[in-house]
């Protein structure tokens, strides 16, 4: 922060300005982290010379051998790692457009994730622009525009939550930064933590549908509960948000309902349309990774519904038993021993052996202890298809953000078109 | 006579006078005989002192005893033999079950063909919930001696609530009017009462529970949760309901209701394979066929029937156990053939 000014008045009375905050990044100085060289080897081995490693700022495209050693070693500047300005929010739509124009760089997108955030930085950058966003020094649709961008570029379930988690203090992207963060897990096999997670947020007050509907997905995709297929039906009547209208069309495909194919096309078509002049190539990306995910209906079906029939189903009947006991009140008869104290009413609770199996029957259904069914194949297939569901519905969710965004950016007269001509 | 020999006679005569527990004085005076026998050198003097320190009722001091003596004497069939006595014979006997059958099992391997100790392995693993090897091993135990009442006992046990012979309920019920109601303990009630209870002879069942704990004090502070502890059994035996499970009008409920998952799964793979069944051409080139989904129903029944029966026996036997098994401590004492399979007892024949 820079000193706050002060006048000292004849009459010895000191009057403070408030301090005006710095824009200029901690990082900067004395070196910025993507000043760092890269090491001789490395160079070496990419048979690019040391001195030839730029400092990226904008991937060229095609990006050269050069610019790929600069970014696979840090050295590049991440989005608004210059400080949280008007020219960094230009690069950051600049970077969106040379990642999904319609000619570019197959790897481009990859890139451009690389540069949202910096190994040395995190995403202290973008923590940066967040605050910047809630004091007014920036357009309140720049956090939206970079959250919306992660998610349109595929990013991984890491990276997303990184970035996402320095949008945490923007009240209005709450329950954005919730799905980025906790809807995912197939990246690293952790489908339990995130789905625990989804099921705190969703028992936070007031409810909100978007996290209800991806929570009671996860219900039916993966713990293959059917409860989680009607709760998913009961909401999608009450209307829901084009990408969670997706997901649940998803599970009803998933559930044997075929017709909701050409329901999703057109969400997805929907949501994507906007973004055609923008960024064309995002529609292609969708579409692909769409007939992919749905090119298989049957054996998609079948995988699923041979992980549901290999559940303990039978550990249900442990509840059932436990709450028929829970109901008894034996001994109650007037046969002369309900005189007896020791024979009055008995404690609610089970015996130790009936707590160890409702103990043993909740962790085997809590949630997705189903991976130990012996049916490893089909289980690895659901939790592929479900991964490559999470990625589609995240880039949906992405596009709807970023339409968000453009729309203010336009409301606030910035011309978009120029800004991509100046991307060329 | 040695100090052993003479540990092993006051012994005898304090579990001869048992009375809800062992005369205190005698089950010390057999304790400090077999200490001075094993410092003389003699490993049954380390067990018995163990065994009489944990009948008068420090159970862990016995334990930490017997695995000394196992350290030094890894071969000692007597030191796994008491330290599965005193698992059974604990107060909480779920939470020793584990170390009770590990024990028993070492046992039995050091010394097959015992019929107490294949029959004490069938309970320790009954408790543990290792209901197959129970199942054995009260079988090698009824092989080895057919009137061994208690083996009897638990092989109808298990053969009723973890194999679903509902024919086991009847040996259950006849166990004790066999033997004119004279069984080892009047703990076996507990198992008439199973037996009625599964034949839906609710009267009986409930006057079998109550013959179980008569011998028990009204009153007495100390024996209300061996009295609470079958009670509470019995409720969970009237929850799990008569006859077994998956059977009859009981599998809807068993299995939660027509809108459980095991419901709605089944009806999805039906539903799956009539659409298979109607276009083959399809169902070739996405790789399912009817016959799979045909196999997945019947795994999907099957391991459910069985399941079901694996989570009752959980529930009932296991409970069983907790109630019976302190009970049997608390009025009976240890047999002598139980005695001698820790060499501390030599009996005719």
């Amino acid at each position: 922060m820079r000193r706050g000014l002060s006048s000292r008045c004849a009459d010895r009375v000191r009057i403070a300005l408030p301090a005006v905050p710095d824009s200029r990044p901690p990082w900067l100085t004395p070196t910025p982290p993507w000043h760092a060289p890269v090491p001789p080897e490395t160079c070496r081995a990419a048979r690019v010379q040391p001195g030839d490693v730029p400092v990226v700022e904008l991937p060229s495209s095609p990006c050269s051998a050069a610019e790929l050693v600069a970014l696979r070693n840090a050295r590049y500047v991440p989005l608004f790692g210059h400080g949280v300005t008007q020219s960094e929010l230009r690069r950051a739509f600049a970077l969106a457009h040379r990642a999904l124009a319609a000619q570019s760089d197959p790897r481009a997108a990859d890139h451009a994730l690389t540069l949202l955030t910096h190994p040395a930085l995190g995403a202290d950058a973008l923590r940066e622009l967040a605050a910047a966003a809630l004091d007014g020094r920036i357009a309140h649709w720049a956090p939206t525009f970079v959250l919306g961008l992660a998610q349109m570029l595929g990013a991984g379930d890491v990276q997303r939550a990184e970035v996402a988690g320095a949008f945490s203090t923007v009240t209005a992207l709450r329950t954005e930064v919730t799905l980025a963060t906790h809807a995912g897990g197939g990246d690293a096999n952790a489908w339990r933590e995130h789905y625990q997670r989804l099921r705190e947020a969703d028992a936070q007050e007031p409810p909100v549908r978007a996290v209800g509907i991806a929570r009671h997905w996860f219900d039916f995709v993966l713990a293959r509960r059917w409860s989680g297929l009607d709760a998913m039906r009961s909401l999608a009547a009450e209307g829901l948000d084009a990408p969670s209208q997706w997901l649940a069309c998803s599970a009803d495909w998933l559930a044997g309902e075929e017709r909701t194919r050409g329901r999703m096309t057109d969400l997805a078509q929907s949501m994507l349309d906007p973004l055609q002049r923008p960024f064309p190539r995002l529609a292609q990306v969708v579409a692909r990774e769409m007939v992919e995910l749905l090119a298989h209906p049957w054996s998609t079906r079948w995988e699923h519904l041979r992980c549901a029939a290999a559940r303990d189903h039978a550990s249900a009947s442990i509840r059932a038993w436990l709450h028929a006991a829970a109901e008894e009140r034996f001994f109650e008869e007037s046969d002369g021993t309900s005189q007896h104290p020791e024979f009055g009413e008995l404690g609610p609770e089970p015996s130790r052996a009936g707590r160890a199996a409702a103990e043993a029957r909740q962790l085997a259904g809590d949630f997705l202890l189903d991976w130990f069914v012996h049916e490893r194949e089909a289980r690895v297939a659901v939790d592929d298809w479900a991964r490559r569901c999470l990625r589609v519905y995240h880039r949906l969710r992405g596009a709807a953000l970023a339409d968000i965004a453009i729309r203010g950016a336009r409301a606030d007269g910035w011309r978009l078109d120029e800004l991509r001509e100046g991307a060329t | 006579m040695s100090a052993f020999e003479t540990g092993v006679r006051t012994l005898d005569e304090a579990l001869l006078g048992w009375n809800r527990g062992a005369p205190p004085g005698l089950v010390s005076r057999a304790a400090v005989l077999f200490d001075e026998a094993a410092r003389a050198g003699d490993v049954r003097g380390a067990v018995g002192a163990a065994v009489s320190r944990g009948l008068a009722g420090d159970l862990d001091g016995a334990r930490r005893r017997l695995h000394e003596t196992l350290t030094q004497h890894p071969r000692c069939a007597g030191a796994y033999v008491a330290l599965g006595l005193l698992g059974l014979r604990d107060p909480d006997p779920l939470a020793q079950a584990a170390q009770a059958s590990w024990a028993l099992v070492a046992a039995r391997d050091l010394a097959p063909g015992v019929v107490c100790i294949e029959r004490m392995a069938a309970v320790a693993l009954a408790t543990a919930g290792e209901f197959m090897a129970a199942l054995q091993c009260a079988r090698t135990a009824l092989s080895l001696d057919r009137d061994d009442g208690e083996a009897r006992l638990w092989s109808a046990m298990l053969r009723l609530y973890f194999g679903g012979d509902l024919s086991a309920a009847s040996v259950l019920v006849e166990g004790p009017v066999e033997q004119g109601g004279s069984l080892t303990s009047p703990a076996a009630w507990l198992g008439v009462a199973a037996g009625h209870y599964a034949t839906a002879e609710f009267h009986e069942a409930r006057r079998a529970l109550r013959r179980a704990v008569a011998p028990l004090k009204v009153g007495n502070a100390a024996e209300t949760p061996m009295v609470d502890g079958a009670r509470r059994w019995f409720r969970e035996l009237r929850g799990f309901g008569p006859g077994i499970p998956m059977t009859g009008d009981r599998w809807s409920r068993d299995v939660g209701g027509a809108q459980s998952d095991y419901a709605r799964t089944r009806a999805a793979l039906s539903a799956f394979r009539e659409a298979v069944a109607g276009d083959s051409v399809r169902a070739k080139s996405e790789r399912v066929s009817a016959l799979d989904i045909d196999g997945a129903l019947g795994g999907l029944e099957a391991r459910t029937r069985r399941g079901m029966l694996e989570w009752g026996a959980r529930l009932i036997i296991r409970g069983f156990a907790e109630a019976y098994l302190p009970l049997t401590a608390y009025l009976d004492a240890p047999s002598r053939e139980e005695l001698a399979a820790m060499d501390l007892f030599v009996c005719d024949g």
